[in-house]
């Protein structure tokens, strides 16, 4: 009995966050995929980028990162790794750049609003369900389980996800 | 020299607006780079040993000019004291000046470096870069915060970001270019500022789904009264700001040395802030200042803030302790703040 409730113990602490993780979806940073339009980004700039404390590129071209709304599932899995904080809690943060005049970044409602936004607006840099990257932008960072990688992971997109 | 540094900036302005007509199919363009909001908040002081008053504290104007180009500018005019009322002497619109609080000029220099030219909030600690109340929980500010050290600084300022794992390293290096400030209201005039702010974001990288900011500073700044042979000063602080679960602690510190190695004062606050429910937060600060020939002051402040929308709090206050500070009378305040 003990041998079970332990086995039951070990799945339900240890196997079921890695199963729920798997199921998450990867995040892919991106950027227009113009080159006319598009901007470097290091892995290590993406949270200062996002937290508006990085205004340039070292061109000295201003950036311009988009949101998805704060609701938004990606948001709340963006936010948490990348900013490890919750949009809910940075209400404060915005106002006081905001008492600094800089405006957050300009949030989208959906997806293919995010890549629209990216594609045709000049250094600016969003993000997205790694599997719903079309040849508008390009992906340049991806987020998964709580790393922030260069290099792209390996995807298991479903042909017939939306 | 401040009125020089204000006609400069209004001449720079005035500049570009003519220059208008002359580039016609950017008209509209130009224009677009500004932006214009601002801040204002109410109090009710009930303090314990004066009557009753009704303060409109200040109805803050902030322009801000940004073309996506290296150059912004900032500007923030102040109408201070606009009014208040008491059962005595009724309204009362004598206290009223207007402050230019900031103004300054941004130019990025690298993607890690930008200098500021100008009038700015001098960067020693957090609260008084954040000290507008729409931004802090209390109506009363740290005494520590406004007696140590010149809240405003007139000159030049490099800073940026550097990130670093995980983390990333704010910094703020400065030194004051013009000494005379705008007004004085029986404050202490101070000149030569100068002095480095580094602040380590995401310390403790956090990854729970109710993780916050949290984040560390160091700061170190010199400068001397103004008054004739008036004493240097080194000042050490620190501050830091942390976020977790329904917790926001947040606290300052700093020791001032005068020139020979005397004490030159000392004072520090520690605040939480407890989101009970609803956008309803619990509010605790302690908060002490030392500094010679002046009884020490301690203060203690319980009380209750609603965020009513992002951009709005309703305070309630109970403010209690030892020493008289006009900008924090003990007894009652209820405050209403709102950026806009």
């Amino acid at each position: 009995m003990r041998f079970c409730l332990l086995s039951f113990w070990i799945l339900a602490t240890g196997l079921m966050p890695a199963l729920s993780m798997a199921d998450e979806p990867v995040i892919a940073v991106i950027v227009s995929a113009q080159a006319a339009y598009s901007v470097p980004v290091a892995a290590n700039d993406v949270a200062s980028v996002y937290w508006r404390k990085k205004l340039y590129d070292n061109h000295g071209k201003p950036l311009h990162p988009a949101n998805l709304s704060s609701d938004h599932p990606l948001r709340l899995r963006f936010s948490q790794q990348v900013l490890h904080s919750s949009p809910r809690s940075q209400v404060g943060y915005w106002n006081e750049l905001y008492f600094h005049g800089i405006q957050p970044p300009y949030t989208v409602e959906s997806q293919e609003a995010m890549i629209r936004y990216v594609a045709y607006t000049e250094s600016a840099i969003g993000y997205i369900d790694a599997c719903k990257v079309d040849d508008r932008v390009r992906p340049v960072i991806w987020v998964a389980s709580n790393k922030i990688l260069s290099d792209p992971p390996n995807l298991r997109c479903s042909t017939t996800s939306p | 020299m401040f009125t020089l540094l204000l006609r400069c900036a209004v001449s720079v302005i005035s500049l570009c607006m003519m220059c208008k007509p002359l580039l016609a199919e950017e008209e509209s363009s130009f224009w677009d780079g500004f932006r214009l909001g601002g801040y204002t908040s109410v109090d009710l002081n009930v303090p314990r040993t004066e009557s009753t008053r009704l303060n409109w504290n200040e109805l803050a104007m902030i322009v801000t000019w940004d073309k996506n180009t290296r150059v912004k500018f900032f500007g923030e005019l102040d109408l201070e004291d606009v009014a208040s009322y008491t059962h005595r002497q009724g309204l009362d619109f004598r206290d009223v000046y207007i402050n230019p609080e900031r103004l300054y000029f941004d130019v990025n220099l690298t993607e890690r470096a930008n200098v500021r030219l100008g009038r700015f909030l001098t960067p020693l600690g957090r609260w008084n870069q954040l000290h507008a109340s729409p931004l802090v929980w209390t109506a009363s500010r740290p005494v520590a915060t406004t007696e140590l050290f010149p809240t405003f600084t007139s000159g030049i300022q490099f800073f940026g970001t550097v990130p670093f794992q995980e983390r990333s390293l704010d910094y703020q290096i400065y030194s004051a270019t013009m000494n005379a400030q705008p007004e004085s209201r029986g404050e202490t005039q101070y000149k030569d500022m100068r002095g480095g702010r580094i602040a380590i974001n995401n310390v403790f990288n956090f990854t729970d789904e109710n993780a916050g900011l949290n984040t560390i500073g160091l700061n170190y700044a010199t400068y001397r009264e103004e008054q004739s042979f008036g004493p240097k000063y080194k000042i050490l602080g620190i501050d830091f700001l942390l976020e977790f679960n329904r917790w926001e602690l947040s606290g300052e510190a700093y020791t001032r040395k005068i020139d020979h190695g005397q004490g030159g004062g000392s004072g520090a606050y520690l605040q939480s802030a407890y989101l009970i429910k609803n956008d309803w937060y619990w509010i605790t600060r302690l908060e002490n200042l030392h500094q010679p020939n002046t009884p020490n002051a301690e203060r203690w402040i319980v009380g209750v803030t609603k965020r009513l929308k992002p951009n709005q709090l309703l305070k309630f206050e109970v403010v209690g302790g030892n020493g008289e500070y006009e900008d924090i009378p003990r007894g009652f305040t209820t405050s209403f703040a709102m950026m806009y």
